[in-house]
């Protein structure tokens, strides 16, 4: 399973940085760089059985912190 | 056509992709399954225990049957069973003993053994509604005896026995519905807490070396357990109080003569009436339509009077018929009309009152039964050539 | 500045936000077991309620003609404050991705293909959805009326062949639950599908027509929708009568029990079909949304790089969101309304409110200046 998320991430990086790299737009590598990153990090993580915190559920609990639930 | 490494890079991608969406992770090949037919559960010998029967169809030996001189002694079908705690359960041990898997989206009958219905069936049905290949439309049965010998019984005209026994509802449905029963209707009965199911019930007849399957009759439901049956006359009662009656005849008896009458039609209206305390009076106005098929004596009597007779006697024999079922349900204490479920619906606010005490309610229940009776036809004939 | 490019018809407009609301038929196990056989009292009152909503969001464009949500956001609170909204709105509409794919995968996982891992199949999904975002709104929306006719003809399909197990009496008894189930179902109703329209003021600017003639479409895609979920949940009571409120998928075992011209039966594949369908249409129109609103967010020329990573982001994420089915369906029921309503209802009512303040003190500066003069 990890074999393959890595070659998913590799083909990623094969089918979009030359087309990156050539337009020079530095914002655009950034939030591409931070996409890449974190979607990698998680699977690979998620891949190792570890629990990732979910940011929904922690909504969930703030609005039933606040006593804001049927 | 661009040379590099983007384009090679994405036809192997396409290509994965390509053999990752044909679903071969759940490839079903026919060779592979065995077809469950009907599903039979018993009460084992050891306490605590169920025998759990299934018809399994051979699909080889049903479909080329045009060979002349040749004589096919294999039985078109085969029974497997297997002992657990649950259903769940013995449908593992049935799938580590064979070498096919068990396919049980075709499956048409669940049968239960009579001592298993005594037991109660609660926990099957909450087994049977999570299991993700049974469907709701099954037929329900209960067995007199046990399940296995029903699903053993081969019968004359049927290669599975499974699919005669879904015709043999499906001719018995022609005459009334209650000898239908699905797994939808009787769990429909089961949530509802002041209501009960009765399913029909199918023995396994030996006569010298024949066997043959008879459907007679209805088992009584109430709160998952079987606690009683209705017999084949009570069951008529049954089907005229809901009305739910589409052919079939009527013996009326006036002393000395007799006669067959065929029902053409039937309609039943249930009214809930209540007395100045709340407490409940259940009328129901009963209209059948018959056909005169046979007249048995009434020598020198003419038509109108016969026919007059006739309507009067038919009402009594309904009535009799229907009150003697009710009765039964009295005594059984087992609401199987729906006339809890009925004030429930129309009278809700009315119903919460009686909610928890329909248990004492029920058994002295009041019915005032209104039976209009009309003589449409005479068949071919209207004079008998006795008269003469 | 636009960052997309094509302009799509009214009718188009119109008939994707049926399609989008009708995807969610499926989700219809979440508040059946509230309200049960009344259930369809509550989703006609949610429909209903939610015809002001869709006033004020044709308003909200028409107040700002040209532009979509996140520019609208910039406009009426400032560059700084405007982008903190519209992150706000990015977050949501990611998230709702991922709550899709999420429902999606359950339900091929538990239907159809029950050995495949759910992973597998959420990947080929996005992917899916990522060649039709790459070509832009006018592919994304090009087949929703297409989709709606086939859903509306296996629609009717279903309808007849569950004619022989219709029992009025399913209906029956009418108004017997308490009153904060009918509240509550209200609630759900009018946030989970109808109020996640607000996504389509990202793509008011691309429609083919004066922005003043907006509401129409709106409302008639509202009613579209809603009418169709409706006679879904007519149907499924109809059948199933008190057993409604028990299965996880009532529509799935509806269409199970019908059978056409007795031979034709065990059509839960087509229920199947038709719930992929609609459900890509529903996903790949969010996806799409969400990788404009986080361009236009972050001010970039164009979002197609993004595509792949971000594709990646939301099957990750939709995994992590809900590890269980059971936590998804609690909060479905209970916080994610209240969530919902602060995001679809609470933000653009603000913007709006906003808005004229800022153009009455315009208008009172102005006349002030008139007057100095």
């Amino acid at each position: 399973m990890i074999v393959v998320i890595l070659l998913a991430f590799a083909a990623m990086l094969v089918l979009n940085l030359p087309s990156l790299i050539k337009n020079r737009d530095f914002k655009l590598i950034a939030v591409y760089c931070l996409f890449y990153a974190a979607s990698l990090l998680f699977s690979l993580l998620l891949a190792f059985n570890v629990k990732v915190p979910s940011p929904i559920i922690f909504v969930d609990n703030l609005f039933r912190a606040i006593r804001l639930s049927h | 056509m661009k040379t590099g490494l983007r384009p090679a890079a994405a036809a192997a991608a396409t290509a994965l992709l390509l053999l990752i969406s044909s679903g071969c992770y759940d490839i079903v090949e026919l060779d592979t399954i065995s077809i469950v037919t009907g599903v039979g559960i018993d009460r084992d010998e050891k306490p605590g225990l169920i025998r759990l029967t299934v018809q399994v169809g051979k699909a080889e030996t049903v479909g080329g049957g045009g060979e002349t001189g040749k004589e096919i002694s294999e039985k078109a079908y085969l029974v497997l069973d297997a002992t657990d705690r649950s259903i769940v359960g013995a449908l593992d041990s049935l799938r580590q003993d064979n070498s096919r898997t068990l396919f049980l989206h075709h499956n048409q009958l669940i049968i239960f053994g009579e001592s298993h219905a005594k037991d109660g069936i609660a926990d099957d049905i909450d087994a049977l509604m999570r299991y993700h290949q049974s469907h709701m439309n099954v037929y329900m049965l209960v067995a007199e005896g046990n399940a296995r010998e029903v699903l053993d019984t081969e019968m004359e005209l049927e290669k599975i026995p499974s699919v005669g026994i879904d015709r043999m509802i499906k001719n018995k449905m022609e005459i009334s519905k209650v000898y239908s029963v699905s797994l939808l209707e009787l769990v429909s009965k089961l949530i509802d807490k002041s209501s009960a199911a009765a399913v029909p019930i199918i023995k396994s007849i030996k006569e010298k070396d024949l066997s043959r399957l008879s459907m007679q009759g209805l088992a009584v439901f109430k709160n998952g357990r079987m606690v009683g049956k209705l017999s084949e006359n009570q069951t008529n009662g049954y089907a005229w109080m809901l009305g739910e009656i589409k052919s079939g005849s009527l013996k009326v008896n006036t002393g000395k003569d007799s006669a067959e009458l065929n029902i053409s039609a039937c309609e039943s209206k249930v009214k809930a009436v209540f007395d100045k305390n709340g407490m409940p009076k259940i009328q129901v106005d009963i209209n059948g339509r018959f056909i005169v098929e046979q007249l048995i004596g009434f020598e020198g009597q003419p038509l109108e009077e016969v026919i007059g007779l006739l309507n009067k006697v038919a009402a009594d024999t309904v009535k009799q018929v229907v009150l003697s079922c009710f009765k039964q349900t009295q005594r059984l204490n087992a609401d199987i009309f729906g006339f809890g479920f009925h004030i429930h619906k129309y009278h809700s606010r009315k119903w919460k009152a009686l909610e928890g005490r329909w248990e004492q309610i029920y058994p002295s229940l009041e019915l005032a039964l209104n039976i209009q009776t009309e003589i449409l036809d005479t068949g071919k004939i209207s004079i008998s050539p006795k008269t003469a | 500045m636009t960052i997309e490019h094509s302009k799509i018809s009214a009718g188009q407009f119109m008939f994707s936000i049926a399609c989008f609301l009708h995807s969610s038929s499926l989700l219809t196990s979440f508040f059946v077991p509230i309200t049960k056989q009344d259930s369809w009292i509550a989703h006609t009152i949610a429909m209903i309620l939610c015809i002001p909503l869709m006033i004020l969001y044709a308003q909200l464009a028409k107040s700002h003609p040209g532009l979509n949500l996140i520019q609208i956001n910039e406009a009426v609170f400032g560059k700084v404050f405007g982008k903190i909204i519209s992150l706000f709105y990015v977050w949501f509409f990611f998230t709702l991705v991922s709550l899709n794919m999420r429902d999606l995968g359950n339900f091929v996982s538990k239907t159809t293909m029950i050995k495949t891992p759910m992973p597998i199949i959420i990947i080929l999904f996005i992917l899916l959805c990522v060649w039709s975002a790459y070509y832009g709104l006018e592919v994304v929306t090009r087949y929703s009326t297409v989709f709606l006719i086939i859903s509306a003809v296996i629609l009717l399909i279903s309808i007849i062949a569950i004619t022989g197990l219709i029992n009025p009496e399913n209906f029956l008894p009418v108004f017997d639950l308490p009153i904060k189930n009918y509240i509550q179902v209200t609630h759900i109703c009018s946030t989970i599908p109808f109020g996640e329209t607000v996504i389509f003021l990202m793509i008011t600017p691309y429609v083919d027509k004066s922005q003043k003639k907006l509401l129409r479409y709106f409302v008639g895609g509202l009613l579209i929708g809603g009418i169709l979920i409706l006679l879904v949940m007519l149907r499924d009571i109809a059948v199933l009568g008190n057993t409604i409120g028990y299965f996880s998928l009532p529509s799935f075992e509806a269409f199970r029990l019908g059978i056409l011209f007795q031979t034709i039966s065990h059509m839960e594949i087509m229920f199947s079909i038709l719930l992929i369908i609609l459900l890509y249409f529903k996903i790949s129109f969010l996806f799409y949304a969400s990788m404009l609103s986080l361009s236009q967010t972050l001010e970039l020329k164009t979002y197609r790089p993004l595509l792949l990573p971000c594709a990646a982001f939301v099957a990750v994420y939709s995994i992590i969101n809900y590890q269980n089915i059971l936590i998804q369906i609690k909060a479905a029921q209970e916080t994610i309304p209240f969530l919902w309503f602060t995001l679809e209802i609470l933000l653009p009512a603000l913007t709006l409110a906003v808005h004229y303040i800022k153009k009455s003190a315009a208008k009172k500066g102005n006349g002030k200046e008139a007057a100095l003069r």
